[in-house]
């Protein structure tokens, strides 16, 4: 029944590693380029080095690959379900095998191996930025990849304030939405039995609390943070300073260049 | 019959890093008559603990729960029974509210468990009597506009409403001002009497369980440190001061006299008997120097 666990949020797992102490604003530039490199690359060749990268990177984490592999777990129907469809689907290239409806062509194995890898690569680089930053290093370099977007009037510093008080707030409301389960639950709410109306009707005495709670801190919020004179469009400094590094200019060079040669050759 | 746990023990996220144990081999009976006092500092476990009696968390292993004789390991299917048989109050049950009006928010336990829409009324207006408001007052408004002691005292009523053999209230009076705890206290006992039933509960002002509890378990570290009638129990003050629970200040005072007068009696927590205790004790005194 524990709520908490089905849900993961905020996934960091500190290990110390070389990766964990990479400047974040690195990791995401990186994962950006990352994902551009998966689409253009249209070979075994060009996989198996990426794949080769990628593997290298999840050791260098020192978090074990369970952690990567569950990431996987919300997207194993659409793995499995984009895999088939290719295989099956393409008509072109040379024929593998041909029996009553199914015909399987060269260029359709291909292409179902491509498109497994590329969701399998997509998943495990984007787990590689969130299993090694905080959910604050994360929204502070938000802010500092969206930057320029600040000179065509977007609110950047208010977006990214946004983020990581939702962010903060959101293990307080799993642990009260628990509270709240199990409260329910002693008044005889059966939340595991019961048609699907009477399931839905079962949420209102969560969901009631949960809001009249949310509101009520937003609001002693909103007083906390203008005592301490915050102002929508101010400028604000921040505690933690991101400064790049020796270490994150040679890395973000050398997988740069990894990257886009792979890209660009294969 | 009682509430009979053995060797219960329960490790929140086991597995995983930041696993905890929370309760470490407990063994205790809740009596089916009586006000039971658990106290013991923050985190100790006395939470987790009480979540155990009406199966919101149930045991891993054989045996370690009993209620009224049923092993809470082996039940399947439906816990409602055992929901209805242990009225469990949470901590701060005021943010559990959620109906329109008080009416609704009486009869939304026992609808849960099945019982006829005809009884309904009558166990609404008796569970309201018995946390002391009047029905014909309250019924229609809404429990939002409640003052938080109000609150209370409907969430503690949206329990009873269900009619509990044992009622758990965890700690019950936290957050409230020194009047409105008093009367909670008070009327806990009330209807304890009234309903011949067991009361657990929780707390950790020891003061609170000495004036309304028979019996107490400390708690401290996941694990039951002292049991014993209440104050047997609180005349240890040099034991709980370890267990860092706030000796009531009579019970300072009355040990601390003790020391130099073993006729001393640490019985009493209320300002009256403390006061008779040291009367006695000056007048014990002032013969002495008399002879
Ligand atoms: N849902 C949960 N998940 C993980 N750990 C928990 C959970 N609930 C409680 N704990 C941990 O278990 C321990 C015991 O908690 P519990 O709530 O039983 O203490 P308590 O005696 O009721 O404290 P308090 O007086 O503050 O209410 C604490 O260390 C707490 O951090
Ligand atoms: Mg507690």
């Amino acid at each position: 029944m524990e709520f908490k666990k089905s849900i993961s949020i905020g996934q960091y797992i500190p290990t110390n590693s070389i990766v964990h102490k990479l400047d974040p604003r690195f990791k995401m530039m990186f994962l950006l380029t990352f994902i551009i490199s998966v689409f253009f690359i249209h070979t075994v060749q060009g996989y198996l080095l990426l794949l080769a990268y990628m593997l290298l990177s999840v050791v260098a984490t020192k978090i074990s690959i369970q952690h990567f592999l569950r990431a996987l777990k919300p997207i194993i129907f659409l793995l499995i379900f984009t895999t088939v469809l290719q295989l099956f689907f393409t008509k072109t290239g040379p024929v593998l095998v041909d029996w009553w409806v199914f015909k399987i062509t060269l260029d359709g194995v291909y292409q179902s191996v491509f498109i497994f890898l590329r969701l399998i690569l997509l998943v495990f680089a984007s787990s590689l930025l969130t299993l090694t930053s905080t959910p604050m290093e994360l929204t502070a370099s938000l802010e500092y990849v969206l930057h320029p977007f600040k000179y065509v009037g977007l609110p950047v510093s208010e977006i990214s304030m946004m983020i990581t008080i939702a962010l903060r707030f959101v293990p307080t409301i799993m642990e009260e939405t628990d509270r709240l389960m199990k409260a329910q639950t002693a008044r005889g709410v059966d939340f595991e039995k019961g048609n699907l109306m009477k399931r839905i009707a079962n949420l209102i005495p969560i969901i009631v609390p949960l809001f009249i709670s949310a509101l009520r801190r937003a609001d002693e919020l909103a007083i906390a943070m203008e005592a301490r004179s915050f102002q929508v469009g101010k400028p604000r400094t921040h505690l933690h300073v991101l400064v790049f590094q020796r270490k994150d200019y040679v890395f973000l060079f050398l997988s740069l260049f990894y990257v886009i040669t792979i890209s660009y050759f294969f | 019959m009682p509430i009979q746990i053995n060797h219960l023990s329960f490790t929140y996220d086991k597995g995983l890093v930041y696993e905890k144990e929370a309760l470490k081999d407990i063994t205790m009976t809740i009596p089916d008559q009586g006000i039971i006092g658990i106290i013991g500092h923050s985190g100790s476990g006395k939470s987790t603990l009480i979540q155990h009696f009406n199966g919101l968390i149930l045991p891993q292993k054989k045996n370690t729960i009993l209620v009224d004789g049923t092993d809470l390991y082996k039940v399947e299917g439906s816990l409602s029974w055992l929901r209805k048989k242990v009225g469990l109050v949470f901590q701060y049950p005021e943010n559990q509210l959620f109906e329109e009006t008080i009416e609704k928010e009486l009869a939304f336990g026992p609808k849960n468990l099945g019982i006829p829409e005809k009884d309904i009324p009558s166990l609404i207006r008796h569970s309201l009597e018995l946390v002391g408001l009047k029905a014909e007052e309250y019924l229609d408004r809404s429990p939002f506009t409640l003052s938080g002691g109000e609150k209370r005292k409907i969430a503690i009523a949206d329990i009873l409403a269900m009619n509990p053999t044992y009622l758990v209230l965890d700690e019950p009076t936290a957050g409230l001002d020194p009047v409105a705890r008093k009367e909670l206290l008070l009327n806990i006992v009330q209807i304890q009497k009234q309903q011949n039933m067991t009361v657990v509960i929780v707390s950790h002002d020891m003061e609170e369980i000495a004036s309304v509890s028979e019996y107490v378990y400390v708690m401290s570290e996941s694990e039951i440190k002292v049991q014993g009638p209440t104050l047997d129990v609180f005349s240890q003050c040099n034991t709980l001061r370890e267990l860092q629970l706030d000796v009531p200040e009579p019970i300072q005072i009355l040990s601390t006299l003790q020391k130099v007068d073993p006729e001393v009696c640490i019985r009493h927590v209320d300002v009256q008997g403390t006061t008779q205790e040291i009367l006695s004790f000056l007048e014990r005194k002032r013969g002495d120097h008399g002879v």
